[in-house]
């Protein structure tokens, strides 16, 4: 294990996101909010230990093998929401520092999980740095560090796969670095649009961008305790809904659409299938609103379906309705959204349409061949064909995320909440949607929840947003063995 | 001797090359046209076209005379139905290469006696023997044990800080019932004598029990630990033999092979080595899984040159032994002066194997070493040798050849000049090339 | 597909159906019990059925039974026994709805267990033995009972087998089908017979005790009481079924090999250890939670949670607890335990532990993948390389598994079910468990369901049992096609 490279990379990322940390601190100072002081606490302090591990340690130089970009990627965000953390504590806006991480965890992982309430009283920059952490973590802080440090060769290529996984492995443009700006220009682009929009459709320039950063995160923190219903703007849950859509496809479509033009989009399978599942799903959601209630208004009913199915299958999280109060099928059919997720390479978590897909296919031809023993079936995606690796990784992919939500979610009952609101917690937070079903519903929160409890949820949003093997590879003995894994 | 040799291939090449020149009468039977012009053009041999295993072949009285037939052809069941058709026709002994692993064991070749082949050997299986056996030694280059393991022959090279280089023989202090019998030196072999000095980078052959050779290894060499980690590359035959012995003597095994059908089907059977599918010159594959903290590092691939490359880049990057397949003999000697530690040819090995099996009976066994410039073999003396109650000064031995150590009754002393050999003794001698034919003679 | 063989074999099959319809027939003349005439019309028509299709159909000259036929077989004779065997509940009045006759026989056959039964005990004993004897012939199963009975359907009879009794492993486990059906059902029968003395001398009666031994070796969950076996309230009954439950949940091969080889090394074997192993910590936690968290005494703690443990893991049913009021860890805990199952080759059904502890195996290969990206790697299991086949199976088969849980949960949500109660009926029925959570739960039964619910509910109760591709490749359009795949 290269330490010194470590401590190399790991300082010159808590110097720049000690920088990071003064933004905040200088909106405290516009607004003359006293956590100016905890803010800018915080940066000296995660600057100047930075600095510490960059002592000695100036250079980018010797191997950047695969256990260390795991251990970067691993020990990267860890810190970041270690530190990140602080101002919540400091200011004191939370009883504990187990609070502080669960907050700032579910920023940097985009899972939109909240402890607080009564978020309309508290101090702007901490809204805004809540808003902040979703908007880094969305894309991935380390791709961002790729982005703005050069020189590392095949390390960025191990860096990047380690935080930015996903089921193909189709690289776009040649250099790894090249790649990571375009995500980090597509990403930030789109913000600036939404931003803009929100302001005209009439919310406050503040709340724009805090909004903004949460959409194309597909985080979920909002500025305002009962989320976007607060705004009952059809206008803004269009816009919101329309940025939704689009953070939870593949960004490298993005720069298909760009480099050959729309036809690229409908020839995509996966964005095809994706948006076949929110139509589906929101005419079922419609469907059962209304004959639960006959007196409920259509249009009503295809808004709140819309917005609740697009918001949760995106795992952005956001609400405008309380549907923990909907009928049985509508709960049931958003659960199950909550496991399918966005596209692969979206801002979305969860398991992910394309490997759906895959697994559709693999069940499919498992059929066929059930009754024709020595069948050679070829399983086919956008027209390649599926290597052998990526389809057995798909369907242990599928089974060792089922069985951390089977395991957290005895634990979570363990703690006391209800089978079902265990389980919604654990998907909420497995999947980085945010906001449950029950106790942890959406006009609820997550401070109910014992210490141990959120514990296990803060460990699940982690190895969600890092698509379960990036954390597991550091449960395995074979990671720490002193001589090469020998 | 006349002897039949079944098949002109690389094998049958260097077995006839030996066997003409320890003067005996061989004749090459081989379908393949080229490979026969070959052969009858730089050896002293005669070619029969044919089939081994053919009737009308076996008919020819040039090989229906013979003493001796040895089948190794490329396939296994050519070998063994050949040697069993020559039993029947007359021949007195058989030997057949076999390569499938699932020919060999003892039950195996006990089955294969009763239908006529009186040996089968595995070049392959053989050799994976032997490196396992070297690598289980941390210093040797060379190990072979004779007498059911009593004596034990042990190559080791001198390095600066060994404490036994520029003293006069006669003056070392080594443990009792320990011999040195040959030095490497410069590539020529040489029987020393009291008077001569071991220096840096001699490579040494000492004789003696095993246990008093270990005490050498950790007083007077390089003390270095029980090999724990091996990287084998070329996940062949040879590979795989190597890596399911290991892994049964507890060692820490990883093997990387470019062919994944190869991986796969050595990943089935091994139980906690691990396989990678990749290049053995990836530097970055090497790298990553510790190639500098390997123990040794075994090169299997078919290619010679391949394998020269890797054990280099081996060493480049840090792991302390490399162990050399090479196909060609001719190799060796160049390998050894680039910085190869431990060169194995199958192709010797095999030789040396039928060797002992033609010197009948009372040859156990014969190893050839260092590109056969010498060979080590082990004796039962009888009743009709010359040397019988004889002193050995009084015996006329050759002079580059030296009696190593003598098993009577189970138990091993180094003779000296006053020393008489008897009936039922096994004797392990060290010869220099030129000298067999005149040991052969005497016993 | 051979049209003519199908009918030939399924005419024998149907034929002895209806000779074994007699027994309870010849139990009903005994008591002089009116449903005599319902046993008696309902052995009648199957007769007459079996014996039409048996002269329509032939045997002889047909070839081979290939697997297409095999699959067909089963999966016919199963859906016609399900249907002739609702029969007698129908035609006796004691279920007036044929729907329900229906569930309650697919129940029966499939050995859920799940009954639309509110009274059970003022059923005649005629109809009572039909039950448990629907479950006992499910149980080992009746396409295995038929091959010993028929040795012509014997010959060529592997996909038969093989349909009917899949399972992860392929090992055969005698040269010829025929002996090692006769095996099976030796040792099954055998075992049943020692569970009828142990009862009957614990206190049961005569009748009660073959009921309860034929749905307990079943794993099925029958019960002759409405109470269950809660309502003998006796520890030596409860603990004579929990023993031979756990023996039910044993794989059988096992007891074939003790059979054969006089005794066997039980220590190697995994999944024996793993399914004990489970029990124990199950029970444990369970029963700290009662302690704890409903204040119990160790003792009734111990007992329920030992009890119900069992039963849910061997999917048989029995219960003496309602354990919907239990705390949600134990609640969470069955839920699981009705996924896990019993182990391969049992009468349990389930995903079945051989299949859990292979998928755990491959999730740790998996890891070390991740570690290592050109390992070649395998997994191993009883000393030896799993084929690749084999991991691929077991994979789609938890896929298409779960898939099936996510259907059906839907649909029962789509009926008014709670989100949990809906999941609960899925895994309940899929799983061939028998009680569910909430309105399905042990205290209440089946009856409420709406008919959709109760045809979605039976054909995941025959999905489970057949291990799903017997009926998931009835819906490939291919399967059907005449001319052999062109």
């Amino acid at each position: 294990m290269n330490t010194k490279l470590l401590k190399a990379i790991l300082g010159k990322l808590l110097v720049v996101y000690g920088c990071v940390i003064c933004i905040p601190a200088l909106v405290a100072i516009y607004y003359k909010e006293p956590t100016f002081l905890s803010f800018m606490g915080t940066a000296v302090l995660t600057m100047a230990v930075g600095f510490i591990l960059m002592f000695n340690n100036r250079k980018i130089e010797g191997r950047m093998g695969l256990r260390e970009s795991y251990a970067i990627v691993g020990a990267g965000w860890l810190l970041a929401s270690l530190f990140g953390a602080l101002p919540f504590l400091t200011a004191h806006i939370v009883p504990t520092y187990i609070d502080a991480v669960f907050e700032t965890v579910s920023g940097f992982t985009t899972t939109g999980a909240s402890v607080l309430n009564n978020l309309e009283n508290l101090p702007k920059s901490i809204l805004l740095w809540r808003s902040m952490t979703h908007w880094l973590g969305g894309m991935g802080i380390i791709v961002l560090f790729i982005v703005l440090l050069p020189r590392m060769g095949m390390g960025a290529v191990h860096l990047f796969n380690a935080e930015v996984p996903g089921p193909t492995a189709e690289k776009i443009v040649p250099r790894v670095r090249e790649g990571a700006l375009y995500l980090w220009a597509i990403y930030a682009g789109f913000t600036l649009l939404e931003i803009l929009m929100l302001n005209l459709a009439g919310m406050s320039l503040f709340d724009s961008v805090n909004h903004a950063f949460a959409t194309m995160a597909t985080g979920g923190f909002s500025t305002k305790t009962a989320s976007i219903a607060a705004y009952d703007s059809v206008a803004i849950e269009s816009i919101i809904i329309l940025f939704m859509v689009i953070a939870g496809v593949n960004f490298t479509l993005y720069i298909h659409v760009w480099r050959r033009g729309m036809s690229a989009m409908f020839k995509d399978m996966e964005f095809k299938v994706y948006l076949f599942i929110l139509l589906i799903s929101s005419i079922i959601v419609t469907a059962s609103l209304m004959l639960a209630n006959i007196e409920f208004p259509i249009g009503t009913a295809i808004r709140q379906s819309l917005f609740q199915v697009v918001s949760i299958m995106t795992t952005t999280g956001f609400a405008t309705a309380d549907f923990d109060q909907w009928p049985g099928l509508a709960k049931m059919v958003l659960f199950f959204l909550m496991f399918i997720g966005g596209s692969a390479g979206s801002t979305a978590g969860g398991i992910k349409v394309a490997r759906f897909i895959l697994l559709f296919k693999i069940g499919w031809a498992q059929i066929k061949q059930a009754f024709n023993p020595n069948l050679v079936v070829n399983i086919t995606f956008q027209g390649k064909l599926v290597d052998a690796m990526i389809l057995t990784s798909v369907g242990r992919f599928f089974f060792i995320f089922l069985l951390i939500f089977a395991c957290a979610s005895v634990l979570l009952a363990g703690t006391g909440l209800e089978p079902f609101d265990a389980m919604s917690a654990v998907v909420a937070t497995l999947g980085n949607i945010g906001p449950g079903f029950g106790v942890v519903g959406p006009m609820m929160n997550f401070a109910l929840v014992s210490l141990f409890g959120k514990v296990v949820l803060i460990a699940c949003m982690l190895l969600g947003r890092l698509e379960l093997f990036t954390i597991l590879v550091l449960t395995h003995p074979e990671f720490w063995r002193r001589h090469k894994a020998w | 001797m006349r002897v039949v040799i079944v098949g002109a291939g690389k094998v049958g090449y260097t077995l006839s090359h030996h066997l003409v020149e320890e003067n005996h009468d061989v004749v090459v039977i081989e379908e393949d046209e080229g490979r026969r012009n070959t052969i009858q053009n730089s050896l002293d041999v005669m070619t029969i076209p044919g089939n081994g295993a053919s009737p009308k072949v076996l008919m020819n009285p040039d090989v229906r005379s013979a003493d001796l037939m040895i089948a190794v052809t490329n396939s296994d069941e050519v070998n063994m139905v050949a040697c069993m058709a020559a039993k029947q026709a007359g021949i007195n002994q058989t030997i057949a290469r076999v390569r499938n692993i699932e020919y060999i064991g003892k039950e195996e070749a006990e089955f294969q006696r009763s239908l006529g082949i009186d040996l089968t050997i595995n070049p392959e299986h053989a050799t994976a023997v032997e490196i396992s056996r070297i690598l289980m030694i941390p210093a040797a280059m060379e190990v072979e044990d004779f007498a059911d393991g009593k004596v034990r022959l042990l190559e080791v090279k001198m390095n600066q800080d060994s404490p036994l280089i520029n003293i006069s023989l006669a003056k070392l202090n080594l443990p009792k019932n320990v011999l040195i019998v040959g030095i490497l030196r410069n590539n020529i072999m040489i029987i020393p004598r009291g008077l001569d000095e071991l220096k840096v980078y001699d490579n040494v052959f000492f004789v003696g029990e095993p246990s008093a050779l270990k005490e050498i290894q950790v007083d007077y060499t390089e003390a270095l630990k029980r090999v724990k980690r091996v990287l084998i590359i070329g996940a062949g035959r040879i590979g795989r033999h190597l890596a399911l012995r290991l892994e049964k003597h507890g060692i820490s095994v990883k093997i990387i092979d470019k062919d994944p059908e190869r991986c796969q089907c050595l990943a089935n059977l091994l139980k906690k080595g691990s396989v990678f599918c990749g290049e053995g010159t990836d530097v970055d594959l090497l790298t990553e899984e510790g190639v500098g903290e390997a123990d040794a590092v075994v090169c299997l691939t078919d290619d010679d040159k391949l394998n020269l490359l890797l054990a280099l880049l081996a060493k480049e990057l840090g792991c302390k032994k490399t162990i050399v397949r090479v196909g060609r003999t001719e190799y060796i000697p160049l390998l050894e002066k680039v910085g190869v530690d431990v060169i194995v040819s199958p192709r010797l090995i095999t030789a040396g194997a039928i060797l002992s099996q033609v010197r009948r009976g009372k040859f156990v066994s014969i190893s050839l070493l260092e590109g056969a410039k010498a060979q080590a073999m082990e004796v039962i003396v009888s009743d009709d040798t010359t040397i019988k109650n004889k002193k050995l000064k009084d015996v006329k031995f050759p002079r580059d050849c030296i009696v190593g150590a003598v098993v009577r009754d189970g138990k091993v002393f180094i003779p000296d000049g006053q020393s008489i050999l008897q009936d039922g003794d096994r004797a392990v001698i060290f010869a220099l090339a030129t000298a067999i034919t005149k040991v052969e003679d005497i016993f | 597909m051979k049209v003519k063989l199908l009918q030939g074999i399924q005419g024998r099959l149907i034929t002895v159906y209806g000779i074994v319809m007699l027994i309870p027939l010849l139990l009903a003349v005994y008591d002089a019990d009116p449903s005599a005439k319902a046993f008696a019309i309902a052995a009648l028509v199957t007769i007459v059925l079996g014996i039409t299709l048996f002269y329509k159909g032939r045997i002889e000259g047909q070839g081979r039974i290939g697997v297409r036929e095999g699959f067909a077989a089963v999966a016919g004779m199963w859906i016609i026994a399900s249907l002739l065997g609702a029969l007698p509940y129908y035609l006796s009045g004691h279920i007036p709805k044929y729907l329900d006759a229906l569930f309650e026989s697919t129940s029966g056959l499939t050995a859920t267990g799940a009954t639309v039964l509110a009274n059970i005990e003022i059923l005649p004993r005629s109809l009572l033995l039909w039950r448990s004897l629907t479950q006992w012939l499910g149980g080992m199963g009746i396409i295995v009972f038929f091959i010993i009975l028929l040795p012509k359907v014997g010959m060529g009879a592997t996909h038969l087998f093989k349909a009917e009794v899949p399972g992860p492993d392929n090992e055969r486990l005698s040269p010829k089908i025929r002996q090692t059906a006769m095996i099976l059902w030796g040792i099954y029968g055998g075992l049943t017979s020692i569970a009828i003395v142990l009862l009957k001398l614990a206190g049961m009666s005569l009748f009660d005790a073959v009921n309860h031994a034929f749905s307990c070796m079943a794993t099925g969950g029958f019960s002759t009481k409405n109470g269950n076996i809660g309502a003998y309230d006796s520890l030596p009954i409860e603990l004579i079924i929990m023993f031979f439950m756990i023996l039910s949940g044993v794989n059988f091969t096992i007891y074939i090999n003790i059979w054969r080889k006089g005794s066997i090394n039980l220590i190697r074997n995994t999944e024996l250890k793993v399914y004990l192993g489970t029990i124990g910590l199950t029970t444990s936690v369970i029963a700290l939670s009662l302690m704890l968290q409903k204040e119990y005494g160790w003792s009734l703690a111990l007992r329920e949670a030992a009890f119900q443990v069992v039963s849910v893991i061997t999917t048989t049913g029995f219960f003496i607890a309602d354990f919907n009021i239990w705390p949600s860890l134990s609640k969470m805990i069955l839920f699981s335990l009705m996924f896990i199952g019993g182990c391969a080759a049992s009468t349990s059904g389930g995903l079945k532990m051989a299949r859990i502890i292979l998928l755990l195996k491959m999730g740790a290969a998996q890891i070390k993948q991740a570690i290592h990206p050109q390992l070649v790697s395998n997994v191993f299991s009883g000393g030896r390389t799993v084929e690749p086949i084999v991991l691929k199976n077991v994979t789609r088969f938890f896929f298409l598994f779960v898939l099936s849980f996510v259907c059906a949960s839907i649909v029962f949500a789509a009926i008014g079910f709670e989100p949990f109660d809906a999941m609960g009926a899925a895994i309940a029925t899929l799983g061939n468990a028998g009680p569910g959570f909430g309105a399905v739960g042990p205290a209440v039964t089946y009856a409420s369901v709406v008919p959709l619910g109760k045809i979605v509910m039976i054909i995941c109760m025959l999905l489970g049992r057949l291990e799903l591709m017997t009926f998931l490749v009835l819906i490939q359009p291919e399967f059907w096609r005449v001319k052999k795949n062109w």
